[in-house]
């Protein structure tokens, strides 16, 4: 094994664990604000990458079709919270995760229905030559999904810390019912934090389009992985960030290392990493205690 | 606990093995007997899912694999020469084990992982299950997989194989149903009325938890080696997210409250969905294959708002309606309360109301 | 006589018993000891760690710090039901009413932890699984009966008035036969009558050789029933003596009342 083909599976891995921790992000900010995990996470990614790709095939431009899907997926986010979740009411935690996995069902069997089986690609945000790192290619695809997923890291913890809405947020993650007693509405919070799950996971979505395709059925493993990452980050946002890119390294050199005929067991690694996780280190690897985790 | 002596309480059972004899002679059912035979098979695994989602709380999106493990070690034991009798138990202890190591810790950490933990399990099942293509056949699925005999008879009609798929699902409608009935089945209504009570009563809440996990994987295994005689072809897709799902949606359907409810759930999306796949071809005119999914998504999310405990106890509830006296419209939510008695607990309400209630000094 | 009573070792104990929440210490160093066949009342103001004690004690939360000892037993760290098995049983404050039950379902909750019948027994209707729960049933109804509520056995947990369904939690706990047992403010928001009724179950609990920890604010009732009160506030173990030693004490009026300097 030489050494730039490692470097080369580490810069798709993080590359591709980028993704898992916009899709983590997102995990976090509904569960440590409502306790529910949410299925249809994933298929957020697959709405953001299929509006994208829908909208760029009808001419608009790239930036535009872009924002335009982030917000849409965004605002499916916010109506999954208020057209069902709040109607559902003071249900059980299982109750309202099985809400959203009929969501996640649903949405994807609309994406079926509206944009058929195969696959599509989105073309990539800046053309150019590969440039060289190490001795391995470095796309300028690959820079454009860790630069993205740098601004949206910094930008949400600015968020989190300077606005109102993400202070309310953060106080009602840390605990609900102190932040009621402060006059935070809780439940619009909840509702914020669908939206900004939506967003995040179309923000991922679209930023892989390019380079993995889109199609309806990725929001699967997309959103799985998420979650491993969320919980390998221990269900807080900076462990969860950390755990995606973890989780992407660890599965590409797996998969790269691996003698060869074992590459179908790619998609099983993360599930083995989320058990060993579940099993010895519940807390995430950074080791914080296992509850409603934090903002 | 005296509820068993009372007839009534009976009638469903009865009307169930009445309509388990004659369905398959019926005209017009009489067509419908291999997928009539899946009802059953799927059943089984669906009375399993609802006593984890009704009694433990839990919802479980790996079932399909507990199901292919029953499948597969039934098809790739009794190819190997071993009888299926014999092949059967071997899938029945390895299931029952795996969902027991990967429940135990996880019940005693946080229980709404589980739902992720068994979806985690579900892909790696799978993935094993396509990739070990030397034991399982992999893609080109496992084949010839010898039919059940028992002393000389052999269940290779699709008749005789009913027959035996639905004596097995009454049993486990049965014993189900004791189940609930049981000192272990209050328990577990006792930990979903208050966790901290239960346990502070004695219930193991962890293990009985685990109890339930562990039983329902057995049971979709046992109903896992009944498909693979049956069908005696598996292919690995079979087995896939998409079947844990639809059995989700079951239990959903029916109701996780009695054991008729996933009866019933098992019934409709057998049935329905080849149904809608149809209907949707029509329309469409062709590619539109994916419109059960959709409805699968709606049945969920709506179910979950409106009808949360499910299709049975609805019917149940507008069946006693119909026999007994009149009940107060909305019966339909938890513990429902008698009007009689509004008055009385509203009046004590102010007083629970004032959260500190007691005297100075 | 008198000098064996003395010597023999409390029901239950603790030692230097600390739970901290975050930076509040809710429950700080308390060494307590209750006295078998005792009605034992623990008292102080809001917030000063009683119900969190009574978790401790039951198993419901781990300790931070700190021993208990229940009979022979060390129970810190055990989980509640391994607890409730040795012979502890509670009620709560907030009520923790099985509401998706009937009431005499709730009481045979109460046993489960006295029988034994698993699920295999249990699925295939085994004589002995049904000769237990016939069992169970039989004396769930004799402490509802205790209680005065066999009348409404049949009734939706639910459905009782407030009183009631506190008569009920005290049912359902005495049906785990306990040697100990711990009640949570089991007077609040009861009517005179039946606080009436109420400390006349409690001399008859006690008379049965039950040993109770009373958590409770109205005076009027630990001073009729209690035999040794516990002063708590802030967490700290204040005072503690015979009721009339405690209300003679100008720390515990302080404590009650507030500092005259307060406000
Ligand atoms: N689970 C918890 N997490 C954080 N703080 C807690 C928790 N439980 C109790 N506390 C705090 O510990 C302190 C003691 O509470 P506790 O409920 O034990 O008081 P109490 O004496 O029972 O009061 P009351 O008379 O109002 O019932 C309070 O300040 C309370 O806010
Ligand atoms: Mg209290």
């Amino acid at each position: 094994m030489e050494p730039q083909h490692l470097v080369q599976f580490a810069i798709f891995g993080l590359n591709i664990g980028a993704i898992y921790a916009l899709i983590a992000l997102g995990f976090v900010a509904v569960f440590s604000i409502t306790g529910i995990i949410n299925f249809a996470q994933g298929e957020f990614a697959m709405l953001g990458a299929m509006i994208a790709a829908w909208l760029v095939r009808a001419e608009w431009p790239l930036p535009v079709a872009g924002l335009v899907a982030v917000l849409a997926v965004a605002a499916v986010g916010a109506l999954l919270e208020l057209g069902v979740i709040r109607p559902a009411g003071s249900a059980s935690i299982v109750t309202l995760i099985i809400i959203t996995i009929g969501a996640s069902v649903l949405f994807k069997g609309l994406a079926v229905m509206a944009w058929g089986p195969d696959p599509v690609r989105l073309p990539p945000f800046t053309a150019g030559p590969p440039l060289r790192v190490l001795g391995a290619r470095l796309l300028p695809q690959d820079l454009w999904v860790l630069g993205t997923t740098a601004v949206v890291v910094v930008g949400l913890s600015l968020f989190f810390r300077r606005t109102l809405q993400g202070k309310a947020m953060r106080a009602v993650a840390m605990n609900r019912y102190a932040a009621r007693l402060m006059g935070i509405d809780a439940r619009r919070t909840s509702t914020a934090a669908f939206a900004l799950a939506g967003g995040l996971g179309a923000i991922g979505g679209i930023v892989i389009a390019p380079s993995a395709s889109a199609y309806w059925d990725m929001g699967t493993g997309l959103g799985l992985k998420g979650f491993v990452a969320a919980i390998l980050g221990g269900m807080g946002a900076g462990g969860a960030v950390l755990g995606g890119l973890v989780l992407g390294v660890v599965e590409e050199l797996c998969a790269g290392l691996a003698p060869s005929g074992f590459g179908g067991y790619k998609d099983a690694v993360a599930f083995v990493i989320l058990l060993g996780m579940l099993f010895f280190r519940p807390g995430g690897f950074l080791g914080r205690v296992p509850g409603r985790g934090g903002l | 606990m005296s509820k068993l002596a009372h007839p009534s309480s009976l009638l469903p059972y009865g009307s169930l093995l009445l309509l388990v004899l004659v369905a398959p002679h019926l005209p017009g059912i009489r067509s419908f007997r291999h997928e009539l035979v899946l009802v059953g098979i799927l059943a089984i695994v669906a009375i399993g899912l609802g006593l984890l989602m009704g009694y433990a709380g839990q919802v479980s999106l790996g079932h399909a694999a507990f199901y292919g493990l029953g499948a597969y070690t039934s098809g790739v034991v009794s190819k190997a020469g071993l009888h299926p009798l014999v092949a059967l138990p071997i899938g029945l202890l390895l299931t029952g084990t795996l969902a027991y190591v990967v429940a135990r810790p996880i019940f005693r950490l946080h229980g709404h992982y589980l739902a992720m933990a068994t979806l985690g399990l579900g892909v790696i099942v799978f993935t094993l299950i396509r990739q070990l293509e030397p034991i399982t056949g992999g893609q080109h699925s496992l084949i010839d997989i010898p039919r059940l005999e028992v002393a000389g008879f052999r269940f290779d009609t699709d008749l005789s194989y009913y027959y035996l798929v639905w004596a097995c699902t009454c049993a486990v409608v049965l014993t189900g149903r004791n189940l609930i009935d049981s000192r272990s089945g209050l328990a577990l209504r006792a930990i979903h009325g208050s966790e901290v009570a239960a346990e502070s009563l004695g219930v193991d809440t962890t293990g009985t938890k685990v109890k339930v996990f562990v039983l329902s994987a057995v049971l979709g295994s046992l109903a896992g080696s009944l498909y693979a005689h049956f069908s005696t072809v598996l292919t690995p897709h079979t087995f896939g997210l998409e079947l844990s799902i639809q059995l989700v949606v079951m239990v959903v359907l029916g109701g996780s409250e009695s054991v008729f409810g996933p009866v019933l759930g098992a019934a409709l999306v057998t049935l329905l969905t080849p149904i809608m796949r149809e209907m949707s071809r029509q329309i469409t005119g062709g590619s539109g294959g994916q419109v059960e999914i959709v409805v699968f998504g709606l049945i969920l999310m709506l179910m979950m708002v409106f009808l949360p405990r499910g299709l049975v106890p609805g019917l149940a509830a507008l069946f006693r309606r119909r026999a007994a006296a009149p009940a107060p419209i909305g019966t339909l939510g938890p513990a429902p309360v008698p009007a009689g008695q509004a008055v009385e607990t509203g009046a004590l309400g102010a007083v629970r109301a004032d959260p500190t209630g007691r005297e100075p000094g | 006589m008198a000098a064996v009573a003395v010597a023999a070792p409390p029901l239950l104990e603790t030692r230097g018993l600390t739970r901290v929440f975050g930076g509040l210490v809710a429950v700080s160093a308390v060494d307590q000891a209750v006295r078998a066949g005792t009605i034992h009342a623990i008292i102080g103001p809001n917030g000063a760690g009683k119900t969190t004690l009574f978790n401790l004690l039951s198993g419901v939360l781990p300790p931070t710090r700190g021993e208990i000892r229940f009979g022979d037993a060390r129970i810190d760290g055990r989980l509640p039901h391994q607890i409730c098995r040795l012979g502890l049983a509670r009620t709560f404050q907030n009520l923790q009413i099985f509401a998706n039950m009937t009431v005499l379902e709730n009481v045979i909750v109460g046993r489960h932890g006295r029988s034994s019948a698993g699920f295999l027994s249990a699925m295939l209707r085994l004589p002995a699984a049904r000769a237990e729960a016939q069992a169970a049933c039989t004396v769930a109804l004799s402490w509802l009966d205790f209680v005065g509520l066999a009348p409404r056995a049949d009734d939706p947990a639910g459905s009782l008035p407030y009183g009631q369904q506190r008569l009920l939690e005290l049912a359902r706990a005495l049906a785990a036969e306990p040697t100990l047992l711990l009640l949570d403010e089991p007077a609040a928001g009861l009517l005179g009558r039946e606080k009436d009724n109420l400390a006349d179950l409690l001399a008859r609990i006690r008379s049965s050789g039950v040993t109770v920890l009373l958590v409770e604010h109205d005076m009027g009732l630990v001073m009729s029933v209690a035999d040794r009160v516990t002063v708590l506030n802030y967490g700290k173990k204040l005072f503690e003596g015979s009721p009339d030693e405690v209300q003679a004490d100008p720390d515990v009026v302080v404590a009650y009342l507030g500092a005259p300097e307060g406000a």
